[in-house]
C-alpha cells in the first residue's frame, strides 16, 4: 500500500523515528511498550502488507519469547518464588516478567527499523545532514546501505560462482565451506572496494562543496509544519512524562507500577498517539483519496 | 513525644522512620516501621538514657510500659565490644538478645516492644559453652521463636506500599524533633538487579588449609579424604616434604572420614595460599574440606543454629537502593536463630540452601570455580551492593568469619552459623583482622 508518511519533509520522518525509537527503548511501562509494538506491526504492515507479518513471526516473535526464556536462566531477583532450578537458585515470576518486557523492547524496536530504513531513504537522510556533517552523513547513509546491498551482491556473486561450478549447496561439507570462503573472500574486496568507489564518486561531484544542492528537492510545507508541531508537542510531553516518572514501572524486587490517574493515562494516550500517527495520516489520505476518487 | 498524628502518619504511608535522639554522651536511632504499626497507636516517648555499667549498658525508658509496636532501637557506644553478640535482661533475666554492629564503635541493635523501666545489656560471654539456648530468648524484646519457621510477621515485611524514611538533623541532649526530613525514597523508578560482582565479601578470599605439620596422621587427611597425598602442602620455611602416601594406608583415610568429629584444624603454620588461593587459616580454626569430597550421608543427621540478619542495613538505610528498601525485616532479622537438622558432611551452603527454600526465603548464588565454592549473592532479595559497594553476605560459624567460601566449610554438630549482611566489607559486622 501507499505509504503517505513518506511523503512527508525528511526533517519530520527523521523527527518521528527518532522519537519513537528513544522511547521504545527508554520506556519500560509494559502498557507502553506493549503500545509501541502494537503500532509499529500495524503501521508495517499497512505500509509492506505480508511481507511484513511474516517477519515480524519469523524474527520479533522467536526474539521475544527467546528473552522471555533466557532472562529467568540468569537472572533470579524477585519474591514470587515459582519453582526451583538444579543449581538450587529460584525461577521467580519477577524475571520472566522482565524477560518478557526486554523481548517486546526489542522486537518494537526492530519493527520500527525496518519501517525506518524504508522511509528514510539515504537521499533523505544526505539531504537533512549532506550540509551539516558531510562526512559523518556519508559515512552513515552508506553504513546504512551496506547489509542490503551487500546481500545483493552476495546473491550475485553465488549466483555466478554456481554458473562456474562451484556450487555452494552440493558437495561435501569441507568442499562447500571452501566455495563459501572464496565467496566471502570476492565479498569483502568487493565492499572494500565500492567503498572506495563511491567515495570517488562522490568526490568527483563535488560532494560537501559550497552551494552544492542535494539529489532530491523536499519543500518544507504547511502539512509538515503541522506535523513538526505535533511531534514537538509530543516529544515535550512524554519528556516531561519520563522525568515525572509517570511510566515508572519496576521488576525487582516486586512488581511495582506507577499509579494509573488521569495524569498518568494521558502521558500513555500522548505515546499512543505519537505511536499511531502514521497509520492515523495514511488513513486519512486513503479516506481523501477515495473521496477524491468517488466524486469524478 | 511522638504523636499519635505523626505515628498515623508513617504508617498511612507504609514509611519508615528513623529518630535520632542524644543523652549523656551517646547518640541512638529509632528505626519505626509503617507496616508494624496497629491502627489505633497511642504517643510514644521516645527517649532514652542509656548509661555504661560494669561490664555492659544500662538503658532506662522515658516511656514507660507497652510501646504498642515494635520498633528497633540502635545506640551507639562509645567503645568496642569484643563480642558476637549481646544478651539483654530485664531485672536479671535475659529477655532478648542484641545484634553488634558498627566499625570503630558497637552499635547495639535491639527489638524493643515492651520500654518498662529499664534494660541491661551485656556483651555475650563465649559461645562455645551450651548456655546460651534459645529456648530463654522467648520473650518481648526479641521474637526470637526458636524454630526454624519463619513466621508471616517477617515475611509480610515484602507487602507493598511506599515506604519512605524519615530523618532528622540532629539536636542536642535529648531533643526529638517530628519533622520528617530527608526524604529517601518517594517515589520508586526503574529497578536494575545488581548482576554480577561476584567475588566479594567472605568468599573472596579463599584460604589455603592444608598443613603438613602433622603429616602422616590420619586426621590431617580428612580434609582431603580422596586427595592424592601429594596435594598436601608443606609449609614454607621447612623443606617442602609430600606428605608420603607412603605413610599413610588408604584405611587410614577410610576410618577417618567415618569418624563423625574428625575436623581438622588448623595448627596456624601453613604460609602459603591453597589452589583456591586461600590464606593460610588462623591457628584453632577449621581447614576448608573441599565440596567434591564431601559424602553426604543422609543416614547421619545432626543440629546446628541457623540465623540470618541484616541489621547493618538498618543502620545504613539512606545508602540502600530504594527498591529494596520494602525486603528489609523491621527487626534485622531474616530467620530468628532456629535450630536446624543437617547431614553428615554438609557445608554451610548446603544448609543455608535448603533452611532458605523450606522457609521460602528467596536465595540467589553462583558457583564461583576459582575459589571452589558457592558465592551468596543475595538472600531474601537483599543482594551484594545494595547497601553500598561494600555491602553483601558474609558467614560465621562460632564467632569466626571464615576466609574461604560457604561450600568449603564443613559442619558439625552444635555449630552456630550466621548469615550476616555487612555495608563495609565486614568491618561493621566484628570480622576483625584483615584481609
Amino acid at each position: 500500500m501507499h505509504d503517505a508518511f513518506q511523503n512527508y519533509h525528511p526533517l519530520v520522518n527523521f523527527l518521528y523515528f527518532a522519537l519513537v525509537i528513544g522511547f521504545s527503548m527508554a520506556l519500560n511501562h509494559p502498557a507502553a511498550q506493549g503500545i509501541s509494538l502494537a503500532c509499529a506491526c500495524v503501521y508495517t504492515v499497512q505500509a509492506e502488507g505480508k511481507k511484513a507479518v511474516l517477519f515480524c513471526l519469523k524474527w520479533c516473535l522467536p526474539t521475544m519469547l527467546l528473552a522471555a526464556f533466557l532472562n529467568p536462566a540468569f537472572s533470579h531477583g524477585g519474591v514470587t518464588i515459582l519453582l526451583y532450578f538444579p543449581t538450587g537458585n529460584p525461577l521467580t515470576l519477577e524475571s520472566i516478567l522482565y524477560g518478557l518486557s526486554a523481548g517486546t523492547m526489542i522486537a518494537a524496536v526492530m519493527i520500527w527499523f525496518l519501517s525506518f530504513h524504508r522511509v528514510m531513504t539515504s537521499d533523505k537522510f544526505i539531504y537533512l545532514f549532506g550540509r551539516v556533517i558531510p562526512a559523518m552523513s556519508l559515512v552513515l547513509s552508506m553504513t546504512l546501505r551496506m547489509i542490503p546491498k551487500f546481500k545483493a551482491q552476495m546473491d550475485t556473486v553465488a549466483e555466478a560462482q554456481r554458473g562456474i561450478g562451484r556450487d555452494i549447496s552440493e558437495g561435501s561439507l569441507w568442499r562447500r565451506t571452501k566455495i563459501a570462503i572464496t565467496i566471502l573472500s570476492i565479498m569483502v574486496t568487493w565492499a572494500l572496494e565500492n567503498a572506495i568507489e563511491t567515495a570517488d564518486s562522490m568526490k568527483s561531484r563535488g560532494y560537501g562543496l559550497k552551494g552544492r544542492t542535494a539529489f532530491s528537492i523536499y519543500r518544507f510545507d504547511d502539512r509538515d509544519r503541522m506535523a513538526l508541531l505535533c511531534l514537538g508537542f509530543c516529544g515535550l510531553y512524554l519528556v516531561c512524562g519520563v522525568i515525572a516518572s509517570a511510566f515508572g514501572f519496576r521488576y525487582f524486587p516486586s512488581i511495582r507500577c506507577a499509579v494509573v490517574n488521569t495524569v498518568t493515562l494521558s502521558f500513555q494516550a500522548v505515546h499512543f498517539g505519537l505511536c499511531i500517527m502514521p497509520v492515523v495520516l495514511n488513513a486519512a489520505e486513503e479516506r481523501t483519496w477515495k473521496a477524491i476518487h468517488s466524486k469524478m | 513525644m511522638i504523636s499519635a498524628k505523626l505515628l498515623g502518619q508513617i504508617r498511612e504511608e507504609n514509611a519508615i522512620a528513623v529518630f535520632r535522639g542524644e543523652s549523656s554522651g551517646f547518640s541512638y536511632e529509632w528505626t519505626i516501621f509503617g507496616t508494624e504499626l496497629p491502627a489505633d497507636v497511642s504517643p510514644v516517648d521516645l527517649r532514652v538514657y542509656p548509661a555504661a555499667t560494669e561490664g555492659g549498658m544500662e538503658i532506662r525508658f522515658a516511656q514507660s510500659g507497652q510501646m504498642g509496636f515494635p520498633a528497633l532501637l540502635s545506640l551507639h557506644l562509645n567503645e568496642l565490644w569484643d563480642a558476637q553478640g549481646a544478651v539483654v535482661y530485664r531485672d536479671g533475666t535475659v529477655v532478648g538478645t542484641a545484634a553488634l554492629t558498627g566499625t570503630k564503635n558497637t552499635t547495639l541493635n535491639l527489638t524493643i516492644l515492651d520500654a518498662t523501666d529499664c534494660l541491661q545489656v551485656r556483651p555475650e560471654a563465649e559461645r562455645d559453652s551450651a548456655a546460651k539456648e534459645p529456648e530463654e530468648v522467648q520473650g518481648t524484646v526479641f521474637p526470637d521463636t526458636g524454630s526454624p519457621v519463619v513466621k508471616d510477621e517477617y515475611l509480610s515485611q515484602t507487602g507493598s506500599g511506599d515506604t519512605k524514611v524519615y530523618g532528622e538533623s540532629q539536636q542536642p541532649q535529648e531533643v526529638h524533633q517530628e519533622e520528617p526530613v530527608n526524604n529517601v525514597r518517594d517515589e520508586y523508578l526503574s529497578a536494575e538487579t545488581s548482576g554480577s560482582g561476584q567475588v566479594y565479601g567472605a568468599e573472596e578470599n579463599a584460604a589455603p588449609v592444608w598443613k603438613s605439620e602433622s603429616a602422616g596422621k590420619a586426621e590431617d587427611y580428612l580434609s582431603g579424604v580422596k586427595n592424592e597425598a601429594s596435594q598436601v602442602y608443606g609449609e614454607l620455611d621447612g623443606p617442602v616434604k609430600p606428605v608420603g602416601s607412603s605413610q599413610t594406608k588408604p584405611e587410614d583415610y577410610l576410618s577417618a572420614a567415618g569418624n563423625s568429629t574428625g575436623r581438622v584444624y588448623s595448627d596456624g603454620l601453613a604460609t602459603e595460599r591453597d589452589p583456591y588461593f586461600t590464606d593460610p587459616v588462623p591457628e584453632g580454626k577449621p581447614i576448608p574440606v573441599e565440596p567434591e569430597d564431601q559424602d553426604v550421608n543422609k543416614g547421619k543427621a545432626y543440629t546446628c543454629r541457623f540465623s540470618i540478619e541484616c541489621s547493618t542495613i538498618l543502620n545504613n538505610l539512606a545508602m540502600l537502593d530504594s527498591d529494596k528498601l520494602e525486603m528489609v525485616p523491621f527487626n534485622g532479622t531474616i530467620l530468628p536463630a532456629a535450630t536446624v537438622t543437617f547431614y553428615k558432611g554438609e557445608s554451610v551452603f548446603d544448609v543455608l540452601q535448603r533452611v532458605c527454600r523450606e522457609n521460602g526465603i528467596h536465595m540467589e548464588s553462583s558457583w564461583t570455580p576459582v575459589y571452589n565454592s558457592a558465592y551468596v549473592e543475595g538472600i531474601h532479595n537483599l543482594y551484594e551492593f545494595d547497601c553500598g559497594n561494600l555491602s553483601g553476605w558474609m558467614y560465621r560459624v562460632n564467632g569466626w568469619y571464615p576466609n574461604y567460601g560457604c561450600s568449603r566449610y564443613q559442619l558439625q554438630q552444635d555449630d552456630v552459623v550466621e548469615w550476616r549482611y555487612t555495608c563495609d566489607l565486614g568491618n561493621d559486622v566484628g570480622r576483625g583482622g584483615t584481609w
